[in-house]
């Protein structure tokens, strides 16, 4: 599955959300976008699965754009992604076994037995096999991720889209679901992008790697090249200074303390 | 201005709604099993309270009713008025408001929370019709339910009625029975089935429809809920007005 955003502008009540963004991601790549909180990342995968529609601009999915497709074309492309919510996004009427086979039994067609198979097997994959018949409320935050990204596994998509697959994630977790990624890149045909904030993480995957800043696009390349980047916003992105971390007097919050803890004796 | 521009933009955004919701209902794939869960819920969950407040409202209605005819010395048809005053009014519109306030803000609350979750992103993500997934078996379980509910009211009511003749206006029971049915015509009947219709589709529509375009934060489900249930009870008061006027203009 090939992707591409064309001069991509989003607004919301006139506050411009993204702007111009273009960039492009090839079969069976590993797309990394950086950004940080706030910056426009979940509103680029949003757009891509047609949630959302952009100002203006063109996205394009396998040379087809999306903001011409009818729905049922919009409806076909879809069941070819598969994404894992920032949140989960867990169906909570159902169970976590229901949730991960949710494509397989809507598709219904794969046999009962097929299906439990391979729910088996994702849920192995995230580590939480004997979950399967809890509900989502039953889960942390992590557990519910996990079960997420279980859900995008077992769907067989061509295109797996990552909000923070990593976030809220133990190391042992994390680790495993960057190998994953990796795998996914070294070893299958499956596209993926991959949305984060945790460098470590983004240099292991990445084939590409993107910054994004306040919703423009600053950088498109290699991880080497954004290494070597000198633009200040990208160096302080990556390795930030201690000029770029302290933006506040903090005297003045640690005075408030001191004065409040003599009042207290 | 302002005001009146969004409010008809709303209200053509929810005649949009509930024509797909209607489509979505009779063509392609359909989910029985979670139809059969919702019918299970939204007629189980309302019985009881259907139930008790057909008792009393029957009870009450009878009783003012009887007393008010002992002025003109007529007590004695007091059934009459009791069965056409519950089978064309009380029963459809006294279940219908009972149905708004717990199934239709159960609709909306639900469906509500679903968007703020992300849930309802996440279904259409996976290339599925979030009307057609939700909206639809909620639509037919009301459609199917309030009519048996009312039904029930209406029966319920009509017993609450009977045990106040007999108790308190010294009305015999075959008497009161005799003229319940006797009275009724086809057109009541007609009457006192069509609007139950109508309300479920109300009910169900308005929790749908607010529920899906709630706003995406904590504040959402509150609103949502809220909205629903205030305007499902209006539209059904008017409603309730227009098919009455209706029926008699066309049945006499
Ligand atoms: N429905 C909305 N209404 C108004 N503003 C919105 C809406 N959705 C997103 N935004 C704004 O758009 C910007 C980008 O949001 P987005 O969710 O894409 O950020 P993000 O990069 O995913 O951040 P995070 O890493 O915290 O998840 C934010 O500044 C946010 O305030
Ligand atoms: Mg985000």
């Amino acid at each position: 599955m090939q992707v591409e955003f064309k001069n991509v502008c989003f607004e919301i009540d006139n506050k411009s959300i993204l702007h111009n963004v273009c960039f492009s991601v090839k079969r069976g790549e590993t797309q990394v976008m950086l950004g940080a909180s706030g910056s426009g990342k979940t509103t680029i995968l949003k757009l891509l699965l047609g949630l959302i529609a952009p100002t203006s601009g063109e996205i394009i999915v396998d040379g087809e754009a999306l903001t011409t497709m009818d729905a049922k074309a919009l409806r076909r492309m879809r069941k070819r992604l598969a994404i894992v919510f920032q949140h989960g996004a867990l169906f909570d009427s159902l169970t976590v076994s229901e949730n991960v086979g949710y494509r397989l039994i809507e598709e219904s067609m794969l046999s009962a037995e097929e299906i439990e198979q391979v729910v088996y097997q994702a849920l192995c994959f995230v580590g939480m096999p004997d979950f399967a018949n809890k509900m989502p409320w039953e889960l942390s935050g992590g557990e519910k991720k996990r079960i997420a990204i279980a859900r995008a596994l077992a769907s067989g998509a061509e295109m797996i889209l990552f909000d923070e697959p990593t976030a809220g994630l133990d190391p042992i977790n994390a680790r495993n679901i960057s190998s994953f990624i990796k795998m996914l890149k070294d070893e299958s045909e499956i596209t993926s992008i991959v949305v984060t904030h945790d460098l470590e993480h983004a240099f292991a995957v990445a084939s590409q790697i993107a910054l994004l800043h306040r919703g423009e696009l600053i950088f498109t390349g290699t991880v080497q090249e954004l290494k070597q980047a000198e633009d200040k916003r990208i160096t302080s992105f990556i390795s930030p200074s201690p000029a770029d971390l302290v933006t506040c007097n903090i005297d003045a919050i640690l005075g408030i303390a001191r004065k409040r803890l003599e009042s207290f004796k | 201005m302002r005001l009146v521009r969004q409010g008809i933009f709303r209200f053509q955004n929810f005649l949009q709604f509930s024509w797909h919701a209607f489509i979505q209902s009779i063509t392609g794939k359909q989910y029985i099993s979670d139809t059969i869960h919702q019918l299970d819920r939204v007629g189980m969950g309302s019985l009881f309270i259907v139930v008790l407040t057909g008792l009393f409202t029957g009870m009450v209605f009878t009783l003012q009713t009887g007393v008010g005819l002992q002025r003109f010395g007529v007590s004695h048809s007091v059934g009459k008025i009791v069965s056409i005053g519950i089978i064309k009014e009380l029963g459809p519109v006294l279940t219908a408001l009972v149905f708004a306030g717990r199934v239709g803000a159960g609709i909306a609350s639900q469906i509500s929370s679903m968007v703020v979750t992300e849930q309802i992103d996440a279904i259409e993500a996976e290339g599925i019709d979030p009307v057609k997934r939700v909206v639809v078996s909620r639509l037919i379980a009301c459609l199917i339910m309030l009519p048996l509910l009312t039904m029930i009211m209406d029966a319920v009511a009509l017993i609450g009625g009977a045990i106040i003749c007999t108790n308190y206006l010294g009305v015999s029971t075959t008497v009161y029975w005799s003229d319940t049915y006797g009275i009724l015509e086809g057109s009541d009947l007609l009457m006192g089935i069509i609007k139950p219709i109508v309300f479920g589709v109300i009910v169900s529509l308005c929790g749908s429809f607010y529920g899906m375009t709630a706003e995406r934060d904590a504040r959402g489900v509150g609103h949502a809920t809220t909205r629903a249930v205030v305007v499902s009870t209006i539209l059904v008061i008017l409603f309730d007005f227009v098919i009455t006027k209706v029926m008699i203009v066309i049945f006499g």
